[in-house]
């Protein structure tokens, strides 16, 4: 059972209007290495996951990533809803703005509606482990890539929080798949599928 | 362990059946903020709740993360994960 707080996880408070930049920032939205994906990833990753230390670690990264959605859509939200319609036909918009008018929609960059085909649940603790680890690498290189693209300070701050966010969840993943991988029967040195050994 | 099994199915049981009575009433609420009955149980059941997390013996550790039972350590992952049944 999931219980919201009214808050956000880290502050946006953006000043400056800019639709180049929630063009490309909202693939953290819905894109291939965004935040729905990540949480969808890990809370559905945990049903087969048999640590219940690694289980309870997938639960709170799968809650604290929709934390992150809801950051992301704070900062298209703020980046969009006052511009005005000279503004986003100038500003390469007009195409998002057709379809979505200045609504938060799940899509990639590129205008890919969101696609659960970008995220994995393997049922192999060891798999879904390292995917993870992967996967937060991946996100982490697309903040790195936001931040090559943004000047915004207001923008760049909670990006780079939510940069910083990766690295600590690669950190822990990383650290699960260790407690995973020392439990493991000492015949199973090739680390064959711990979870369904039928 | 076992000797208090009983009272601990019956504390989740109220658990979750007060809990729901807030999550529905919440909804209520939200399209009828100033219905004054809806608002007494609301506060009725928060408070209720309260006194069941406080009191909670149950073995599968903590609720909610953010007011967790720190008198046995970190109990947030112990005992069975909700999604488990009765496995």
């Amino acid at each position: 059972m999931w219980e919201y707080e009214k808050r956000l996880q880290f502050p946006v408070r953006i000043k400056h209007p800019d639709a180049r930049a929630a063009k490309v920032i909202i693939t953290q939205y819905g894109g291939p290495d965004g935040e729905l994906g990540a949480s969808l990833r890990y809370l559905s990753q945990r049903f087969s996951m048999p640590d219940p230390r690694v289980a309870g670690l997938l639960t709170d990264i799968g809650t604290e990533e929709l934390a992150h959605l809801e950051m992301i859509g704070a900062i298209v939200h703020q980046l969009t809803a006052d511009l005005t319609v000279e503004e986003i036909k100038a500003q390469g918009f007009a195409d998002y703005f057709v379809d979505h008018t200045v609504g938060v929609y799940p899509q990639a960059a590129g205008g890919f509606p969101f696609t659960a085909a970008a995220l994995a649940s393997k049922g192999d603790p060891i798999t879904d482990l390292s995917e993870d680890m992967g996967a937060e690498q991946k996100a982490r290189t697309t903040y790195d890539n936001i931040l090559r693209l943004v000047d915004d300070p207001d923008v760049i701050a909670p990006i780079r929080f939510l940069r910083e966010r990766e690295i600590v969840h690669y950190q822990r993943f990383g650290e699960a798949l260790g407690m995973v991988t020392d439990k493991l029967d000492r015949k199973n040195v090739y680390a064959f599928n711990p979870a369904f050994r039928r | 362990m076992n000797a208090g099994m009983g009272n601990e199915s019956r504390e989740n049981d109220r658990m979750r059946a007060v809990s729901f009575a807030l999550d529905d009433l919440r909804l209520y609420l939200d399209t009828h903020p100033c219905d004054e009955e809806a608002l007494r149980l609301y506060g009725d059941y928060t408070e209720e709740r309260r006194k069941l997390l406080a009191s909670r013996t149950d073995f599968s550790g903590s609720v909610n993360a953010y007011e967790p039972n720190l008198a046995n350590g970190w109990d947030w992952n112990d005992g069975p994960m909700p999604w488990k049944g009765d496995k």
